[in-house]
């Protein structure tokens, strides 16, 4: 094979990196000719028609690439093979475009037609990497095609191709930001798919591209808590995370009314550690014993959440345990926390980066709650084997978790770290004990003791660390520890560390009432040793001498004096400037009477003792488990966690369609009277089935689709398993109840189906599959099937009859049904009534609707057309007053209702030429001749929509202005109404039953 | 969402291989990592998260390598840290050792998995079983693969690809219990915990679905099990791999999984009961200044009289400043390893319930040196076979498959030592 010569010569020259250059004067040219030439073979390689040769020589440039060399001009060569059929040569094509495509753009647009091609292949594969490579090349020029290739991939039928779109979609934004409102509805057809492996992904799309659009989560937020635990780690760290953000803004907080709790954190202690103790018994008692407590009750999707997050703490994956804990620490109310606490823990035997970041997270919660780690005090012990960044994090923890109870402990443990090697950590050590006798005051005096102990150690820096930590500790209670001030002051013959000695030059200071022998030798002595000293020495040898001044002016005037004018002429402009400022304070000059008469007020004014606290006390304003968290400090695109609401938004809006529609059940219709759709223990098995609801739009679309044609059926298929899965799932928790529901179901949906047969013959065949396949299925599509049929038929007929003179019932109407009003007219009323009852357990509203069944026409729910700011004080609504139109049986009546709510009144209201699409006609209302201010009137118009849900488009005119105004009808107001009995549409059913 | 680019280093911190996935961040940067990570080395600070100006890197090291992701924004850190973790995992699946030679010798190979391993910044597939189905070795697998749709596609299970055969159906358990102790240097226990895991290394065919009985306590208690004769074990903390269904086992505590095609580490789980030293030691260390130090060790098997402890490794510390050593044990060798300032004594053979003793005598210069040494402690290594420390036991394994082979788990139980510390004084 000639392929093999040239590459072991190829392999003689990377043995000996850069030789030929260093040969070679660069000006003569040598490094093109030998490159050129190295590269001329690569080159006839590629342009063999042999695949091994290609495959060889790719290779080799692959391996060029990634060791950082240029091959680059090798480009129009490696392009040509992009078509390649070998799968393996194409692969690394693929890789070495993506690498240059950027630079050498005008070649790179040749193999876009490649690419596109590649989209169409039937290989899943294919599709997928074509499109991975395509969105990769950063070129500006392709946007637009990327954009359709996005939108392409991402209904394809292969749930990994839709994965790879999901992918491409933050990578084109990066490339033009502007495609935003694009991608956008891309995402939002993405987070409707109900595949695990897509999950991830696009989440993570909609956090690079549009994190601000809350709103798009509501109606896929319980798929995806249902999904979770199903998505492979990377998706389910993305989804946890955006789940946090998401939860925060919806939900109240459930810590809001535990005050009490926080009052005592003895209780939730115990509360955290009966809960890990008896493991997921106590779940139930915890959640039942809470309600009983306080008033808040958690929103059934807060707890679905919650829930599903907690089997992930047992992953094996670092990052999934860590995203779940901060999800509970930030989202799970106090009594609840504590279950992360075992697995954090759990992570402390990971990878010492792992530690390090659980630790980091674990000092912030630890400072919060601290009742949730001290079970496992002991695991936070430090092992000698540990790197010092972890020894330091978990000394933090302990000196958070020390309390009174186990104080002893934590100090006899701490007593053995003084002895380490590790300066650093005893150091760290020290502040410690600090820190721990600030808070615990029974052991303040045992610390103390204990550290002017540490003052006879040998090691300098042992003795530094403590001299300023007793600094701190003296502070507190400076009365009775002269003797330890003495003993300070005999240290600083010894003592060289800066910080330490300023410690005792300032203690000294401070408190010379209380050494008033020991105070002026002091002074002597470091008079003496002035311009030896470091910075801050001096600093505090001007503060000790001006106290000393102050106090004891008559041995210690000249001393003084005389440091001030060492001080004057050093070489610290600080130094300076401090000894300026003080002698004009303490000395008592002609002119500057005022502020040196207070000179003693300002040195020796009572101080207040530092607190020791932590250095993770606020750290938890950033979301635990960011990077921001890690460095304390915001980094690039941190989003802040938004507070908790104030007042919750409405839940409703988390709704999906399609599943309360196959709830609704006569028993649930006459339990609305006395609650809310949405009982607390419904919840919790409802958010499982809604899960697995489609945007309408889809599911129109499918149901029109399925009968016609083989691909339909298919895609179909492949969605109907994620239902079915999380149907099992949700079985486990669901009660008999929900059992009888399903019963009701089925009846229901005999119910309805001959409703659509009734007077349609046109619609039979379409109607006769759809119901029959819902036999097999209760799947919720079809359910949409069995109406869709429906309003068909009564779009229909109407030309061949005459509409009823009666009210209409809105049967359809998903988006705005509203109750519809029954005027005693016709005589099947009370029929008409227990339809409408029946069919309005159909509604997604949680209001109760029974109340408002029986009101009149006002009742329905007024749209706006105008608003009065935009109107200038001119208000415009529009209701469907369900009635049909007069004039023309075509139209839909509309009634207008005008307000003038500005100070003039408002003339000649009518409507301007309206633009309008095909098929659409609007009949007008009598012009308005004057509507004075604070009046309103109604008027109706009829619109003829033509059976489409098209809006239409016309102009409010006044004598002075043009307002354009749409009038978008939803599908149910396009019908008309058809009473029957019950027994007749029984009869209706069976016959579109076909049975 | 995390990284923007991941570099891999050598021990000078030059770049062997780099990807970069979004290009927001100068591939340059790195140059900035090594002086970075050198200069808080020597401030004593090192974090595995450096940064310079707004580039952050978080970093591992990995035998003589540096694995470094640089990131812009505010990434998930946990996150990175396990993708750098999992990225060491397939590259030493692919190359048994991951080291600087392997790099070079699998340039292609690496960037390729590189490339696959994660897609503008964002984890794609990991699994080291999946990726090696279509990146191999040779690349020339590839041909078959070309119609084949890649498993993770039918999601099911995600870890396991169809069409698997053995001539012969095994399943091999290991469950492997290390033990955690930190004793106080008068002797107390501060901390004594067991961390077990259970790995399995799969031989089967096709899709088999397994069924782990355990002696779990909480399991008896549900079934009604709990009775005299059968001892059960509290696990605590259990941990599982992405196969197990999580949802079973919270339910009704049954371990079920399809498992993936061989080795791999089923679960883990950590039991904070108090259980006696297995090898318990007692020491004393007498130090005459600037003449000599005398230690006196003495061990003592704390387990059954049938069981045995193998290559038993104790190791001493001793001030650096020792010389001449000589050494007296009623079993075993001792050695000094003057680079580590411990004495090791290994023993072989180490039978329950026996009781060995070594003494050591080392000279002391009579300089002695300024600074206060600390006290290391003493580390034991030690590994029974056949036992386990926690009493756990499998009970069954099940194994269902569509063809119904019969195939034959097997089991083994080791308990070693894990991070074994007993302080001196």
């Amino acid at each position: 094979m000639s392929a093999a010569p040239a590459y072991s010569e190829d392999k003689g020259s990377s043995a000996g990196p850069g030789e030929p250059e260093y040969g070679h004067d660069p000006a003569s040219g040598g490094i093109f000719s030998s490159d050129y030439k190295r590269h001329d073979d690569l080159k006839e390689m590629l342009d063999s028609n042999k695949d091994s040769l290609k495959l060889e020589a790719m290779k080799r440039i692959v391996a060029m690439i990634a060791r950082g060399k240029n091959a680059s001009d090798l480009f129009p060569a490696v392009v040509k093979n992009v078509a390649c059929k070998n799968i393996e040569v194409k692969k690394l094509v693929y890789v070495y475009l993506v690498r240059y495509a950027e630079e050498q753009q005008d070649l790179a647009l040749l193999s876009i037609s490649t690419f596109q091609r590649g989209l169409k292949d039937p290989n899943q594969l294919i599709r997928a990497s074509a499109l991975r490579v395509l969105s990769s090349i950063r070129v500006p020029i392709i946007v637009p095609i990327m954009m359709l290739a996005i939108k392409e991939a991402a209904s394809d039928m292969s749930p990994y191709v839709r994965k790879t779109a999901a992918h491409a979609i933050p990578k084109l934004y990066s490339l033009d930001s502007d495609q935003k409102d694009q991608l956008i509805e891309v995402i939002e057809k993405l987070l409707a798919d109900k595949t695990t492996l897509v999950a991830g992904s696009v989440v993570m799309a909609f956090e690079e591209v549009c994190p601000e659009r809350i709103d798009l989560i509501h109606k896929n937020y319980r798929k995806l808590c249902n999904l979770l635990i199903d998505v492979e780690e990377w998706g389910q760290v993305v989804i946890i995370s955006m789940l946090t953000r998401y939860a925060r803004t919806q939900f109240l907080s459930p810590t809001q009314n535990e005050s009490l709790l926080e009052e005592n954190p003895e209780k939730a202690f115990y509360g955290s550690e009966e809960d890990e103790t008896k493991g997921p018994g106590s779940e139930e008692a915890a959640a039942t014993t809470l309600p009983a407590r306080k008033p808040y009750v958690m929103d059934p999707d807060h707890r679905l959440l919650l829930r599903n997050t907690k089997p992930l703490l047992q992953s094996r994956s670092a990052a999934v345990v860590m995203a779940v804990a901060q999800l509970y620490f930030h989202l799970a109310p106090k009594a609840e926390v504590g279950v992360i606490a075992k697995a954090l823990v759990r992570l402390l035997r990971s990878h010492s980066e792992v530690q390090y970041v659980v630790l980091q997270n674990v000092a912030t919660m630890s400072i919060k709650r601290r009742g949730m780690f001290e079970p496992y005090l002991k695991s936070f012990y430090i092992r000698s084997t540990d790197p010092t960044q972890i020894k330091v994090l978990k000394l933090e923890v302990l000196t958070n978790l020390a309390n009174e109870t186990n104080i002893p402990t934590v100090l006899r443990e701490f007593q053995t770290y003084i002895r380490s090697v590790d300066k650093e950590f005893v150091a760290a050590t020290i502040q410690a004990i600090g820190r721990c006798a600030t808070s615990i005051g029974r052991v303040r005096d045992t610390c103390l003791n204990g550290l002017v102990q540490l003052l006879s150690n040998r090691d300098e820096l042992v003795v530094a660390e403590s001299v300023v930590v007793i600094k701190k500790l003296l502070q507190m209670q400076p009365a009775q520890h002269g003797e330890i001030i003495k003993h300070l002051a005999k240290l600083t013959d010894n003592i060289q560390v800066p910080m330490a000695r300023a410690s005792i030059l300032w203690l000294i200071g401070e408190y010379c009432e209380h050494v008033p022998k020991i105070a002026p030798d002091v002074l002597r002595k470091m008079a003496k040793s002035f311009t030896a000293e470091e910075d801050i020495v001096k600093l505090q040898v001007i503060n000790l001498a001006a106290k000393l001044y102050l106090t004891n002016s008559k041995q210690t005037k000249l001393l003084t004096q005389y440091v001030l004018s060492l001080a004057k002429y050093d070489q610290n402009y600080d130094i300076r400037d401090r000894a300026r400022f003080t002698r004009q304070l303490i000395v008592p000059s002609e002119q500057g009477g005022a502020l040196s008469r207070h000179a003693k007020k300002l040195f020796l004014a009572p101080k207040p003792a530092p607190v020791l606290e932590s250095s993770f006390k606020d750290r938890d304003h950033f979301q635990l488990g960011s990077l921001s968290h890690l460095l304390n400090a915001k980094a690039t695109g941190y989003q802040e966690l938004p507070d908790w609401p104030e007042e919750a938004p409405d839940p409703s809006v988390r709704n999906v369609e399609v599943p309360e529609w196959t709830k609704c059940s006569n028993r649930e219709k006459r339990k609305e009277k006395e609650k809310p759709f949405y009982s607390d223990s419904e919840g919790e098995s409802g958010p499982t089935e809604s899960a697995d609801s489609e945007p309408e739009s889809e599911s129109e679309s499918d149901s029109k689709s399925s009968s016609e044609s083989g691909s339909g059926q298919s895609s179909s298929e492949s969605d109907d398993e994620g239902p079915d899965e999380d149907e099992e799932k949700g079985r486990s928790s669901e009660s008999e109840q929900s059992e009888e529901e399903g019963e009701k179901r089925k009846m229901k949906k005999r119910k309805k189906a001959p409703e659509g047969a009734g007077e349609g013959p046109s619609s039979d065949e379409g109607s006769d599959s759809s119901s029959s396949s819902s036999e097999s299925e209760m799947s919720s599509e079809t359910e949409e099937e069995q109406v869709e049929p429906a309003s068909w038929r009564k779009k229909t007929p109407p030309s061949g009859r005459s509409v009823p003179a009666a009210k209409e019932v809105s049967l359809l109407d998903l988006e705005d049904f509203t109750p519809p009003s029954v005027q005693p007219v016709s005589p099947p009323m009370v029929v008409s009534t227990s339809l409408a009852a029946d069919l309005e357990g159909l509604t997604l509203t949680d209001s109760p609707l029974v109340p408002s069944l029986l009101s009149p026409v006002s009742g329905v729910r007024r749209q706006e057309l105008l608003h009065r700011v935009a109107g200038e004080g001119l208000a415009v609504d529009y209701t469907f007053s369900r009635q049909p139109f007069s004039g023309d049986p075509h139209m839909v009546s509309v009634h207008i209702h005008f307000s003038n709510n500005s100070e003039s009144p408002i003339k000649g209201l009518h409507v301007g030429t309206p633009k309008l699409p095909a098929g659409i006609s609007i009949q007008e209302f009598p012009e308005i001749e004057s509507l004075a201010p604070g009046e309103s009137a109604t008027a109706v118009m009829g619109i003829n929509f033509c059976d489409s849900t098209q809006a239409a488009n016309f102009q409010l005119c006044t004598q002075t202005r043009q307002f354009y105004v749409s009038i978008q009808p939803p599908v149910g107001e396009l019908m008309a109404p058809v009473f029957m009995s019950e027994n007749e549409f029984k009869k209706e059913q069976g016959l579109q039953a076909g049975r | 969402m995390s990284a923007s680019a991941v570099f891999i280093l050598d021990v000078k911190g030059k770049p062997l291989i780099s990807r970069n996935y979004k290009g927001d961040v100068a591939m340059s940067e790195i140059e900035h990592f090594m002086p970075l990570l050198m200069q808080r080395e020597e401030e004593g600070a090192l974090a595995p998260l450096l940064s310079h100006g707004r580039v952050h890197f978080l970093w591992i090291k990995h035998s003589n390598l540096y694995l470094v992701a640089t990131t812009l924004k505010n990434a998930n850190a946990s996150l990175v840290y396990s993708f750098l973790y999992k990225t060491v995992e397939v590259f030493s699946e692919y190359f048994k050792e991951l080291e600087e030679e392997s790099i070079r010798d699998n340039f292609v190979i690496v960037y390729e998995l590189l490339d696959e391993l994660m897609d503008f910044g964002f984890p794609q597939t990991t699994d080291s079983k999946i990726l090696q189905e279509y990146i191999t070795q040779q690349g020339n697998k590839l041909e078959t693969g070309k119609s084949r749709v890649p498993p993770t596609v039918t999601n099911a299970v995600s870890w396991r690809s169809e069409g698997i055969k053995y001539k012969k159906n095994e399943v091999f358990i290991d469950v492997i219990e290390s033990v955690n102790l930190l004793v106080n240097a008068n002797g107390s226990v501060l901390l004594s915990e067991i961390v077990g895991t259970i790995k399995l290394k799969v031989f089967l065919s096709g899709m088999p679905e397994l069924r782990l009985g355990l002696n779990d306590r909480v399991l008896f208690e549900l079934t009604g099990l709990s009775g005299s004769k059968n001892k059960s074990v509290e696990l605590e903390d259990v941990k599982f791999h992405q196969c197990v269904r999580l949802s079973r086992f919270d339910n009704d505590r049954t371990i079920s999984f399809i498992p993936p095609d061989g080795d791999f580490e089923l679960m883990s789980y950590r039991l904070s009961t108090q259980v006696k030293p297995l090898i318990w030691i007692e020491s004393v260390i007498e130090k005459f200044s600037h003449s000599r130090v005398e230690i006196m060790v003495k061990a003592k098997g704390q387990f059954k009289k049938q069981s045995v402890a193998n290559s038993v490794e104790i190791s001493v510390p001793v001030p650096s400043d020792a010389d001449s050593p000589r050494f007296k044990t009623s079993v075993g060798s001792a050695k000094y390893m003057p680079e580590k300032n411990i004495v090791i004594w290994s023993i072989k053979s180490f039978p329950g319930g026996k009781e060995y003793l070594m003494r050591a005598h080392f000279g002391l210069p009579s300089v002695e040196k300024e600074e206060e040494e600390g006290r290391p402690p003493i580390g034991v290594k030690f590994e029974i076979p056949y036992f386990t420390v926690s009493g756990i036991q499998v009970r069954y394994m099940k194994i269902i498959e569509k063809s119904g082979y019969q195939a034959l788990p097997w089991v083994r139980y080791i308990t070693q030592s894990g991070d074994y510390q007993l302080r001196t004084s």
